[in-house]
């Protein structure tokens, strides 16, 4: 019996072991090819396309100060910020009201309706963009930021309604009821009572459109030139311009990157319900 | 009087709260998807003017599935080869890393959790860009595969397709992996332990307690990343721009070159209307699922 036991404890121990190498070796599988983006834009052109690479060489900022001065992408981080920040407000803006009547009424045609929201999620960016170049050309929107965030909207706005939904529907009906009886409107009522309490959902939700409108490239590609251009479609430059820049490429996208990965660091917690716009809570 | 006014302003709010959010949703988007299908039905090229493009009936679709010079059905082939590899790789590596990352014994699970979801959060193009110096013939990935006697080229028709697999599997198996884990973890302790009571063990508990509790999830998952890699572009423009030759040409990068290189307006919204159709249908599988299994909690919840 004892010996069964002490087995068993050592068999444990090695599976314990195992388990955790396993689990470990496999992050820094998936981790690792961001890594060397980041380890690499800090390294001389020279180190970087050296063949056999080059694990340990000079340290230097010299990409970054080519990125800066060079593609300027001061101007493409701030159109970026301006892009998606007004997205991401607009859209909270827009959702909030229909994600309180999905969450607190019933009526006729609400569930019917909330999935015509959900398929726009799904709908494929690509197979608009021809009409959507013609549309912004006519409307005059063309490379423009007004432009961009007008056609992020359709995306956004049914995201935003289906993750505000739930974090409504987690506010106690009662807390408002109970304002009501004190004498509160019903718009009183929730904007008091209920809007203090889903600073979070607001909050991860944003963050969510955030990340999603900073990444877009298809939109932005096609409906952008000069003056409205964001991030995304900076690689454009290191892809055609001149010989193939491999060097400022990885400060590129260490910068396009690691704000977002901070940012999404704040709503861990949310990652799935912000990934499945709230079907998987 | 005043009564009955009430009562119908109590009707109308919730319909008056969702305007803003039809228009900006469906009202934005209704006019460009009928100029969709409306340039699917012209004869329209590149530097002819819209007022001169006639109509063309069903000749767009017509020469689209019957021309042998059409991409359709090798975009078709090479889409849902795309999709179900790399669903079906991701869903075995993230069941199994899940399965592993679940055990009592596994420390610092939250740290693990947060890891892996950096990948997936990572801008599309940047990733494209980061794979594309990483498997250049003297790239990072190119080095070490030679290391273990792999001499592969990504760059050629054979392997172009298996890249951007790999590189899909890279980014988002993290995500099945999270979701997975977030499905085993709400699996009822109890149950799990009659079971084990029971004598279960091992393969028949993983198969017979924690698959189907898992199985919701694993639809979910599959279903939402399915959609998104059918209709995905932003990779697979800036690794490969769909070639080389029509190697990685699937249909969001058809519809690119039929509009872009083809210069040919009508043919690519045709291929947009086929591909809004494909997502449509998968779209409704995964409603139709999601419907199904909100229903069956709540009348659970209600009981």
């Amino acid at each position: 019996m004892s010996d069964n036991i002490k087995l068993s404890t050592w068999r444990y121990r090695f599976d314990g072991i195992f388990n955790n190498i396993f689990v470990w070796v496999i992050l820094f599988i998936f981790l690792v090819p961001y890594f060397y983006l980041i380890l690499g834009s800090f390294k001389t052109p020279g180190d970087i396309q050296a063949y056999p690479p080059r694990f340990f060489s000079k340290f230097t900022f010299e990409n970054y100060i080519k990125v800066f001065t060079d593609v300027n992408i001061i101007f493409y981080l701030k159109n970026s910020f301006i892009v998606a920040g007004l997205t991401t407000i607009i859209s909270l803006f827009i959702a909030l009201p229909a994600a309180y009547s999905f969450a607190r009424f019933k009526f006729w045609g609400k569930d019917w309706l909330a999935y015509v929201l959900l398929a726009i999620l799904m709908a494929p960016i690509i197979s608009l963009v021809y009409p959507f170049m013609t549309l912004a050309n006519q409307l005059g929107l063309y490379d423009s930021h007004l432009g961009l965030i007008l056609f992020y909207l359709p995306w956004n706005v049914p995201f935003a309604v289906w993750m505000l939904r739930t974090f409504v529907s987690d506010v106690p009906k009662e807390l408002e009821e109970a304002a009501l009886v004190d004498g509160c409107s019903r718009i009183g009522a929730f904007i008091r009572i209920s809007i203090p309490l889903l600073v979070t959902g607001l909050f991860t939700t944003g963050v969510f459109i955030f990340i999603g409108a900073w990444n877009e490239f298809i939109i932005a590609f096609f409906l952008t030139s000069t003056n409205a251009r964001t991030l995304p479609t900076t690689i454009d430059f290191f892809l055609t311009y001149g010989s193939f820049q491999f060097a400022p490429m990885f400060a590129a996208g260490v910068i396009g990157t690691l704000p977002i990965v901070v940012c999404a660091l704040f709503v861990r917690r949310y990652y799935l319900v912000g990934q499945t716009a709230g079907a998987l809570k | 009087m005043i009564q009955n006014k009430k009562s119908n302003y109590k009707i109308f709010t919730p319909y008056i709260l969702l305007i803003p959010s039809l228009v900006f949703s469906v009202g934005i988007l209704f006019y460009p998807t009928i100029k969709m299908v409306q340039y699917s039905f012209l004869n329209w090229t590149f530097g002819k003017a819209y007022e001169t493009a006639e109509w063309n009936g069903i000749n767009n679709y017509i020469w689209i599935f019957n021309s042998p010079s059409s991409s359709l059905y090798h975009a078709l082939y090479l889409t849902i080869t795309y999709t179900v590899l790399s669903v079906i790789a991701e869903l075995v590596i993230g069941l199994i890393v899940a399965v592993i990352l679940n055990r009592n014994n596994v420390l610092g699970r939250s740290t693990l959790l947060t890891g892996f979801m950096i990948p997936t959060l990572l801008m599309p193009v940047m990733v494209g860009m980061m794979w594309r110096m990483y498997m250049y013939p003297n790239g990072i990935l190119s080095y070490f595969l030679r290391l273990f006697g792999m001499n592969i080229n990504w760059y050629t028709a054979d392997w172009a397709l298996p890249a951007v697999i790999l590189i899909e599997i890279w980014q988002f198996t993290p995500f099945f992996i999270i979701s997975f884990v977030a499905g085993l973890r709400a699996i009822p302790t109890e149950v799990l332990d009659a079971a084990v009571v029971d004598g279960a063990s091992g393969w028949r508990l993983f198969f017979n307690i924690s698959l189907p509790y898992l199985k919701p999830i694993i639809v979910v998952t599959v279903m939402i990343r399915s959609l998104w890699i059918i209709k995905s572009f932003d990779v697979i423009y800036t690794m490969f721009t769909g070639g080389p030759g029509s190697a990685t040409e699937i249909l969001g990068l058809s519809i690119y070159r039929a509009l872009f290189m083809y210069r040919n307006i009508g043919r690519s919204a045709s291929l947009s209307v086929i591909l809004a159709i494909l997502t449509l249908i998968v779209t409704y599988m995964f409603m139709r699922f999601i419907y199904r299994s909100r229903e069956s909690s709540e009348s659970s919840n209600s009981n």
